[in-house]
């Protein structure tokens, strides 16, 4: 395009590999930065966090490791690793234990507009909020005035302290976890179901397979890579579990159902020990990967790849 | 394509300063008034254009965001230039209300005014986000009003380190709430003012009803409480409390501290007098299943949808165990401040004046504020529009100002609620004894504090 002064303007000339290569990285840009900004950055944060005092409002100090010393010595704490631990192992062997059976259940019934009713049916308290979900629970499982013991009392037996003691409150907030999250394995392990060929079970029948040769032969050790999968995720979000426990009993009776994030959320935003808390974060991280690991070199003994 | 000469950018740079100075320049955010008349001559054409201020003002999202909006009306209406920016926060408990506000402010948020509790006061004041209100007291002309008009308890009460923070705005205590209509049936007087744990004990056993004769109680005597604010005036009639003053002692190895728990234990699990676990009360109160419970202002205001009329009930002082009649009790107060981000302070300022104004209190008697807390201001909490909002003996209220104890308030205040909670939920739970979980949280009180004060000092 020629110019008023005369001189001819040309087009700046790129090298093509260099600019794909400049294309490429305009392309991924966008997700590398919101990886930065949200999980990077943060997370190296709260590393470096680990290895100070600080209430959010004077400077950071660095204290080394002190903050893990302490958790160390922290009763309250080991109360709160051992509480998840029950609820996490429990929760995960419930939910994806009832979750398969269901699922098997489910994709034997013939009729398909019942598969979609149950399937629907046992997946909706999963869309319900938690929040809500242990609001409803908390109504129900009311010692004096709650539904569950209205009907206990009329079939002759006690009021049960559902969420008011120690024995009990754990045991409600498993119920409710398993209630809410069932339907989502149930859905995992129905879409494992339907990736099993089905001339597997038709060359079982010409071989004369009952139900449960079919079931213990082709179905479980076809299913083993869903329920690998189920076992890992639902054992990471139950070391994490927070809001059932924070509405239905807020940690109590005593430090009964106390969770790790919980007391990591009460270190941080009660208390103000963000460098306490962040030690925290990083202990139930190392807790969290440990058993990990540990499922993922078990799998290589029990899961069936086809 | 014409190259810009540095001559020609020159001229214009030079030209856009020039235009820029001609601009008019914005009034001053401050509205004080300058303490001395400008010289200069007014200028007749010039129209004087206000500055838009916003005022962040968080609140407690318990009720809607209507019923505080109500208070700023006429306010709005004398400054034109101010808008209000609500900022809601879901009030659950005060420790959690407070961890919510003093998070918004961390991560930037425009607050200018706040409206928080008491048990806030030293932890916010602590952390320096609350402006001493005192120099700003001592300057304003209206203040002395409103000083003169409020008790001084309640205005003490909103102090740390001798500086002021909110200004009060409405509080609660516990006192006893009777149904007359359980004292009818069971055949009782009014209890006496000076009435005795065993007067209560009487009045409670008699109100405690199985109507439907199945074997299950149908209507309770009394719902006893364990938390600090529910079961304090068992501590406070029985001459001693949960903590020293200055909150640095906790008084759970004091015999009659033990003693008291015992007592409001035993209503549930030995006199049997009380329900077991949770038990809403006004429902149950309105319904005719419950006869006594520990009420404060704020609970007149729960038991008017619920159809119960203050000629329903009475209250009445605590029943004591020390022979002497217990007038006080445990007490709270709320109030507004202004934080130290604040960049409008002054507007801020006037806007705290006209919400502690009688104009605004008088909506907490009249059952459109957004709690139905006593006002603060004598004239109203004594006046006839509170009286009549009230049951028969409402004067006892501003009465027991006078004797009672504050709630625990220091700055560590949720973390001694927490072990306080912990091991009389046990106790509640019959885990534990009263004894052995009054002896633990002596224990974790002391670590606590021995705690806090440590880092206090480092």
């Amino acid at each position: 395009m020629p110019s008023v002064s005369g001189r001819v303007w040309k087009k700046p000339t790129m090298n093509p590999m260099v600019q794909e290569a400049v294309a490429g990285y305009l392309f991924v840009l966008p997700t590398v930065l919101s990886f930065l900004i949200f999980l990077a950055i943060p997370l190296v944060s709260g590393l470096g966090l680990a290895f100070v005092s600080w209430d959010f409002f004077s400077t950071p100090r660095f204290v080394g490791l002190n903050n893990f010393v302490a958790l160390s010595r922290d009763r309250i704490f080991a109360t709160t690793v051992r509480n998840t631990a029950v609820f996490a192992f429990s929760a995960t062997a419930l939910n994806v234990g009832l979750g398969m059976t269901i699922a098997i259940g489910i994709n034997s019934i013939k009729r398909s507009w019942a598969r979609s009713l149950l399937r629907s049916a046992y997946f909706v308290p999963f869309v319900v909020s938690g929040v809500v979900t242990a609001l409803l629970f908390q109504f129900l499982l009311q010692e004096s005035l709650g539904v569950v013991n209205y009907y206990l009392v009329r079939l002759g037996f006690g009021r049960v302290p559902w969420l008011t003691s120690s024995r009990w409150a754990m045991r409600s907030i498993i119920m409710l976890d398993v209630w809410r999250a069932v339907g989502f394995y149930v859905l995992i392990f129905l879409a494992g179901l339907q990736g099993i060929p089905a001339e597997l079970y038709e060359a079982a029948e010409v071989d004369g397979a009952k139900r449960w040769a079919k079931v213990t032969r082709i179905t479980l050790p076809l299913l083993t890579p869903t329920l690998f999968f189920s076992l890992i995720i639902a054992l990471i979000g139950a070391f994490q579990v927070f809001d059932a426990v924070y509405v239905l009993t807020d940690g109590g009776p005593g430090d009964a159902t106390r969770t790790i994030v919980m007391y990591l959320y009460r270190q941080a935003f009660g208390s103000y020990n963000m460098g306490y808390a962040a030690a925290i974060a990083l202990v139930l991280f190392i807790i969290i990967l440990f058993f990990t690991v540990i499922q993922f070199k078990m799998g290589d003994k029990w899961v069936f790849y086809r | 394509m014409n190259r810009l000469s540095r001559r020609r950018f020159l001229e214009l740079f030079g030209s856009a300063v020039l235009l820029a100075a001609c601009q008019p320049t914005p009034a001053p955010a401050a509205t004080k008034a300058p303490d001395t008349a400008p010289e200069v001559e007014p200028v007749e054409e010039a129209e004087v254009v206000p500055v838009k201020v916003t005022l962040g003002f968080v609140y407690g999202a318990f009720t809607p965001q209507e019923k505080w909006e109500g208070y700023f009306g006429s306010f709005l209406a004398d400054h034109p230039n101010v808008e209000i920016k609500y900022i809601p926060v879901p009030l659950e408990g005060w420790g959690a209300y407070t961890e919510k506000i003093l998070t918004l402010l961390v991560g930037g948020e425009q607050v200018d005014v706040i409206w928080n509790a008491i048990e806030a006061v030293p932890l916010m004041a602590e952390k320096g986000v609350l402006v001493d209100l005192g120099p700003w007291m001592e300057v304003a002309p209206n203040v002395q009003e409103f000083v003169d008009d409020v008790h001084p308890k309640l205005l003490q009460g909103l102090t740390w380190k001798d500086k002021q923070y909110l200004l009060p705005f409405a509080w609660n205590n516990v006192l006893m709430f009777y149904s007359r209509q359980a004292l009818e049936d069971a055949g009782l007087p009014e209890p006496a003012p000076d009435w005795t744990w065993d007067d209560f004990l009487l009045y409670a056993k008699e109100m405690t009803v199985d109507k439907s004769g199945d074997g299950e109680i149908d209507s309770f005597g009394f719902q006893s409480s364990r938390s600090t604010w529910g079961a304090g005036p068992w501590t406070i009639s029985n001459g001693t409390f949960w903590m020293n003053e200055d909150f640095t002692e906790p008084w759970y190895d004091d015999p009659k501290t033990v003693q008291a728990i015992q007592f409001a234990y035993d209503l549930i699990w030995k006199d049997e007098v009380a329900p077991s676990g949770d038990f809403p009360t006004i429902e149950n109160f309105a319904a005719g299943n419950l006869a006594m419970f520990g009420g404060a202002p704020a609970t007149r205001e729960g038991l008017v949808p619920a159809d119960v009329s203050t000629d329903d009930y009475n209250i009445n002082f605590w029943p004591s165990n020390t022979g002497q009649a217990v007038k006080g009790s445990i007490w709270g107060t709320d109030g507004y401040g202004i934080t130290t981000g604040s960049k409008n302070p002054e507007m801020a300022w006037e806007l705290l004046m006209h919400l502690v104004s009688k104009e605004v209190m008088l909506n907490l008697v009249t059952g459109t504020a957004a709690s139905g807390s006593a006002p603060a201001r004598r004239s109203l909490a004594t006046g006839p529009e509170f009286a009549a909002h009230s049951p028969a003996n409402y004067l006892y209220w501003y009465e027991s100002l006078d004797h009672g104890r504050t709630v625990i308030n220091p700055p560590n205040f949720a973390a001694l609620g927490e072990i306080h909670n912990r091991y009389l939920s046990l106790a509640w739970a019959r885990e534990m004894t009263v004894e052995e979980a009054a002896a633990n949280i002596q224990q974790d009180m002391e670590a606590e504090i021995a705690r806090y004060l440590e880092e206090e000092a480092s």
